[in-house]
């Protein structure tokens, strides 16, 4: 079963769970130490709090306050939206860390505890320990269908490893001490074979640990997008304190009524509220929904790289072709016929158990052909080695089928056909092997051996190419081959016959003409390129050392999933402006809404009254409630990022300034009209009838979602 | 009459156009030091002003030593005019026998002069003496406008270079002074003097009109002073009423040259630009946001200017056809009047052609939210620098809004950028609010009467003070509290954006230079311009608002409502 699917259904079984804790942890952040850490929430806060002292006795605030006209229902009124806009600003963060957390514990489930065999070198004892209990390099063994209860790297012998409550993978992966498959992960299960494994996961310093405190806002380092926006809705923040209070005294001068409360949602209205509500919340979902396609990230600055990366490395194998060739087309020289062909292309395939020897038999058989191997008689199997080049099959009768590169069989043979001659030689300008077939030292035909391209991936390059991220592939092959695939997937750049290092080299190149870069990587000589680049993904099943230099790990192994983390950082980067521009020009209809009631006393001003609202505290009590309420709505947009077509930065910015600049406007208009509209003639059963289905929509939406 | 002047608004423009490009290139070649035509002339005199200051012409100066540079600068040339306005009754060349100015009104003088601002609380006919005209005033219009200057050229290199250096202070100040101001000062002046502005040492004439007795006509330094107050966009008139006095603007030719004069250099700036970088499809979005903004100002003013007073339609036999008259001088009219005016407050020079005080409320929120931007197209070097710090911030929410880190022309908006970006951009609101306030509360001096007009001029006031602006309309200001809380609001609003803006030139400079790539967001369409239009309107709307509220908005609704 795919586990991205199982982490799914897990998670919707604990939706409640989520929204419960969300509920209790956004109560908690009214301490003011928490939302110290939210200068735009925080003044919102100590205004708050100062309303709510009025409202308890007037008669303390003489100054600010008109006693003779205080309404205390008014007050009681302002107090709670206002608490209720923090709060909802708290359940915004709180759900985004909730979900987060539940992401990580989906993933960290698997790794229940166990006991380990702990094992000591020095004294080749055996000890039983819980696998809370192992330390950094420490070695244990590990069995025949015995958990591996650490993060590790094998140091000697090898076994198959099932990864599939990983990876979902369920065919189980041969690992071993030496080279590049020495890595094993915690909660992934030994099917056959005996390991030592080194523990490499400090306690508390997993990836997946690491990834808990990225989600948790107390702990989570901010990027420096996020403090630089942080800096401008801070100054915004203050200047509307100050025109605020300035305002005050402005009243005061001119013997204007002073309303202490309207002066506080006036403010609470022009700060930016809903982006300063929603920051942290956007931040942390940007992280979960990495961790959603089984991608851990190291740090949130890792997330929004990527979506800032200007050039993709990308590796042809498992990235931009399916991985293994696969035989397209069989060729029978003149006086053979195909169904002979086939017949004996099968034959000589039949001990060939690599994904290729597999492939010629599957595409055999779909052409029809039907081999009975039972009743052949005793096969002799003629393995493949790197100085013969070619394998096959010496039937009971003598007969010698073999099939190999061209070269290969040219040396068995003495001879080639010259149709085939001509025939081999398309096929490898074109970028496909090809492979010969000869019976009995007689040529008799060909199969076309191809790359072939992962489906959807020619699309993922073209929206690339449109977001204008170059892309360059990395392939072993040579020019020719490398060519036929770039050109085929449409990659705009390709290095062939590339050598680990040259990875390294190509980042260098890039980033001295100041690009960012992406790459993935599992070796470990790819670690240096890994940790050069700005944005490195690891595969789970690469070396520990791979998976220490890169910022990101793909549990899943999956090297197209790069482009899945591109997507995701730029949506990161979208939804936090998108919604900072909504949230700046929503300010400008509330002003139009609170300020004619403000002036309401000199006389003329009503004119400005352009919503025609319906009486001076309707105008204030809507357009606070519509602040207050903007903040939940949006937190499904903030959770889910805010989705876009690829286009370029121009069209991005047209669309976006269109639809959430002016959107930010229209929504504040009509909103705080039909607020308006509802408080002044609806009755209080009507409030909170349409209050209930506002908060029905948004959790449907998060549950969705999650 | 009346079609004629807005032919003459178009022929403005349209020189204004052909100037541009040959001025905007001289002035880039001068800050990139290649040769132009007056090498020989000046490179000896140069050269003698560093051996003189004591300068190495070849060394660039990082931000700091700039900034240090710029501050110690200004301080010298300040305290200098200071000293020279308040022993001026002893010093030559007093014809008229001003007396020293006190100590608090040659602070504001000398604070206003020195900050671009020319605003003036005295009569400049008899209370600054020749002596005090040249070697106070004009020097002090010279010394602020090379400031601009070099803070705009300086955060331009910023944006250029990657070596963390920014240029010479020194040089780009002398330079300024030697190529650009004194130059085409020299060249406007003579062009006045031909059409009839007085420039000469002989301070008055007396004239016997042939009612009898006798008057005196000021002479002087006119044509020499108006120049360079319109081409450095400083204001401040030599002789009262301003340029609406036919001895500095005597005929229709002079207002259209002195028009253009102040357009001159804060466009030309924008050419340059693009030809620094090397990139003028640039410069092309500034023209749009600034020559947009400004013209749709100048449309709106002109066009509340013709529909005249609604209160005064009532009266039978009146004629509202010719437009609000009042304040405005039958020579220029109301249409290029107007024109001028606003002209002369978007590029801060705040130049008198007309009275803003008689202008209807409407044309005065105009006047005002020009002022409270800054930047279309601003003064000399100060308003390309505001236009290119909103258009920092603008760069830095659009492009969080197409998915990337914000970059401009390669360089990446960090935290350090927008905390001084913002940092020079608040300084404004609260040097204009806070005054406005206190004046309100203490009414000091009584200058308070709390109608709506009033606060109209008390906005004015510190608004124009403020922007280094130095228009003014009729408040009753030569007093200690006028004089002290001006003259500190004209340096800090002048000189912490200065420092906040070199700050962020040295930032820049310090940072790689990035290619231009394919996901970067394009600061060169007309998507990018109408979006930078609309950040500085929203800005500018929601700090200001509630002031223009109870002051000219009143005012005007109180005026719409009569009719």
């Amino acid at each position: 079963m795919d586990n991205r699917k199982k982490g799914l259904s897990h998670l919707h079984g604990n939706l409640k769970t989520i929204i419960k804790l969300a509920f209790v942890e956004s109560v908690v952040k009214f301490d003011p130490r928490k939302l110290w850490k939210n200068p735009v929430m925080f003044v919102i806060f100590i205004y708050t709090l100062y309303v709510f002292f009025v409202t308890l006795d007037p008669y303390l605030f003489r100054d600010v306050v008109n006693i003779s006209n205080f309404s205390r229902i008014y007050y009681i009124e302002i107090t709670i939206i206002l608490f209720a806009t923090i709060w909802f600003a708290n359940l915004a963060e709180a759900i985004a860390e909730a979900q987060g957390r539940a992401q990580a514990d989906s993933l960290r489930s698997m790794k229940s505890e166990i006991v380990a065999t702990l094992y000591d070198p020095k004294t080749s004892t055996e000890k039983k320990i819980f696998s809370k209990d192992l330390k950094y390099n420490d070695v244990i063994i590990v069995r025949e269908n015995e958990p591996i209860p650490k993060d590790g790297e094998i140091i000697d012998g090898s076994a198959l490893i099932d990864e599939s409550m990983i990876t979902g993978e369920s065919q189980a992966v041969m690992k071993e001490s030496g080279g590049d498959k020495t890595s094993v992960t915690g909660a992934t299960i030994v099917r056959s074979g005996t390991i030592k494994v080194r523990v490499t996961e400090k306690p508390g310093e997993s990836f997946l640990d690491r990834m808990i405190a990225l989600v948790e806002s107390s702990k989570r380092q901010k990027t420096p997008n996020e403090i630089a926006l942080n800096v401008v809705l801070a100054i915004l923040t203050f200047i509307m304190v100050f025109v605020i209070l300035t305002l005050v005294y402005i009243e005061i001068a001119l013997s204007i009524e002073i309303d202490i409360a309207t002066m506080v949602a006036l403010l609470v209205c022009l700060a930016p509220t809903t982006i300063g509500g929603l920051l942290s919340a956007i931040g942390i979902a940007g992280i979960t929904r990495v961790a959603k396609v089984n991608v851990i990230a190291k740090s949130g600055k890792a997330v929004e790289a990527a979506g800032d990366v200007d050039v993709l490395i990308l590796d042809k194998t498992g990235t931009i072709t399916v991985g293994n060739r696969i035989a397209t087309e069989f060729v029978p020289t003149k006086n053979y016929k195909m169904e002979d062909l086939l017949y004996n292309v099968v034959i000589a395939s039949i001990y060939d158990t690599t994904p290729e020897g597999k492939s010629i038999i599957k595409i055999a058989y779909k052409r029809g052909i039907k081999v009975d191997t039972k009743n052949m008689g005793e096969l002799q199997k003629i393995p493949f080695s790197p100085q013969t080049r070619y394998s096959g099959i010496i039937m009971p009768d003598g007969t010698r089928i073999i099939k190999g590169s061209v070269d290969a069989i040219e040396k068995e043979t003495g001879y080639i056909p010259a149709d085939l001659h001509m025939k081999s030689k398309e096929v490898a300008d074109q970028g496909a092997t090809p492979l010969l077939i000869s019976r009995n030292k007689e040529v008799i035909g060909l199969i076309v051996m191809k790359d072939v391209i992962k489906p959807g991936i020619r699309e993922r390059l073209r929206e690339l190419k449109v977001m204008g991220i170059k892309t360059v592939m990395c392939t072993g092959d040579n020019r020719l081959t490398a060519r036929f695939i770039a050109k085929d997937s449409g990659v705009d750049e390709y290095i062939a016959e590339a050598k680990p290092e040259d990875k390294l080299t190509v980042t260098k190149k890039y980033q001295a003409k100041g690009m960012l870069t992406a790459m993935t990587g599992d070796g470990t000589n790819d670690s240096p390129a890994l940790s050069q680049a700005d944005v490195g993904l690891a595969m789970n099943s690469g070396t520990p050392a791979a998976k220490e230099a890169a910022n990101m790990v793909d549990l899943d192994s999956d090297p197209t999933k790069l482009i899945e983390v591109v997507a995701i950082g730029k949506q990161l980067l979208i939804t936090r402006g998108a919604l900072t521009t909504f949230s700046i020009t929503n300010d400008v209809a509330k002003y139009f809404a609170i300020l004619p009631a403000m002036f309401f006393m000199i006389a003329n001003l009503t004119s400005l009254n352009v919503m025609h609202l319906a009486s001076p505290q309707s105008a204030i009590l809507s357009a606070v409630i519509f602040n207050a309420i903007t903040i939940p709505i949006l937190i499904p947009f903030a959770i889910k990022g805010i989705s876009y077509t690829p286009a370029s930065a121009t069209q991005l910015l047209r669309q976006n300034v269109i639809f959430f600049g002016f959107g930010g406007v229209l929504t504040a208009f009509i909103g705080i009209k039909i607020i308006d509209i509802i408080i002044t003639t609806g009755s209080v059963g009507h409030v909170i009838a349409i209050s209930y289905y506002i908060l029905k929509v948004m959790l449907a939406l998060i549950g969705v979602k999650i | 009459m009346i079609y004629s002047q807005y032919i003459s608004i178009l022929l403005t423009f349209l020189v204004l156009a052909i100037l541009i490009p040959i001025i905007g290139r001289y002035i880039a070649d001068v800050y990139q030091e290649k040769t132009t035509i007056l090498d020989v002339l000046f490179y000896p005199v140069e050269a003698w002003i560093y051996k003189l200051i004591g300068t190495d012409s070849k060394k660039s100066m990082d931000w700091k030593e700039y900034t240090v540079a710029l501050v110690l600068t200004n301080i010298t040339f300040g305290i200098f005019a200071f000293l020279i306005l308040t022993q001026q009754g002893g010093l030559p060349l007093n014809y008229f026998n001003s007396p020293d100015m006190s100590f608090r009104l040659a602070f504001h003088t000398s604070a206003s002069y020195l900050t671009n601002t020319d605003f003036q609380h005295f009569n400049p006919v008899t209370q600054i003496s020749m002596f005090s005209e040249m070697f106070a005033i004009m020097l002090l219009m010279f010394v602020s406008s090379a400031t601009g200057l070099v803070v705009a050229v300086s955060l331009i290199r910023g944006i250029k270079n990657s070596n963390g250096k920014i240029g010479n202070f020194y040089i780009d100040f002398v330079r300024s002074i030697t190529r650009i101001l004194l130059p085409f000062s020299i060249l406007t002046t003579f062009l006045l003097v031909f059409m009839g502005v007085p420039d000469t040492l002989t301070p008055y004439i007396i004239l016997h009109p042939v009612t009898g007795g006798s008057s005196i006509m000021p002479l002087g330094l006119n044509a020499a002073h108006t120049s360079i107050e319109l081409l450095g966009t400083n204001g401040g008139s030599y002789i009262n009423g301003g340029n609406s006095n036919p001895l500095s603007d005597p005929s229709n030719a002079t207002i259209f040259l002195e028009t253009l004069m102040m357009l001159l250099f804060p466009f030309s700036l924008i050419f340059a630009y693009g030809e620094m970088i090397k990139k003028k499809s640039e410069s092309f979005v500034l023209f749009i946001v600034t020559f947009g903004l400004l013209l749709f100002a100048v449309l709106s003013v002109v066009n509340i200017e013709m529909q005249g007073n609604v209160m005064l339609s009532t009266i039978p036999h009146l004629s509202m056809s010719s437009g609000n008259f009042v304040g405005k001088d039958t020579r220029f009219g109301v249409v290029y009047g107007s024109f001028a005016q606003t002209v002369s407050v978007y590029t801060n020079t705040g130049a008198q052609f007309v009275n803003i005080d008689t202008m209807l409320p409407g044309s005065q929120i105009f006047l005002l939210f020009g002022m409270f931007i800054q930047a279309v197209p601003g003064g000399i070097g100060t308003g390309f620098t505001y236009l290119l710090l909103y258009l920092l911030l603008s760069v830095f929410l659009g492009g969080l809004m197409v998915g990337r880190t914000p970059e401009y022309i390669g360089k990446k908006i960090g935290v350090k950028e927008i905390k001084y970006t913002s940092l020079a951009l608040i300084v404004h609101p609260i040097l204009i609010i806070t005054p406005f306030v206190i004046a309100l509360l203490f009414n000091p001096f009584g200058s308070v009467t709390y109608s709506p007009h009033n606060l109209t001029e008390l906005l004015y006031e510190f608004t124009s003070e403020a922007a280094n602006n130095g228009s003014s309309m009729t408040l009753n200001d030569n007093n200690a509290f006028y004089n002290i809380a001006g003259g500190i609001i004209m340096l800090l609003s002048r000189f912490i954006p200065i420092v906040a803006t070199l700050a962020i030139a040295g930032s820049l400079s310090n940072k790689k230079s990035l290619p231009e790539r394919g996901g970067s967001m394009r600061t060169d369409s007309i998507t990018f311009a109408l979006y930078l239009i609309g950040v500085i309107i929203i800005l500018g709307a929601l700090m200001f608002l509630p002031v223009i509220v109870i002051g000219p908005l009143r005012d005007y609704l109180r005026l719409s409502h009569y009719g």
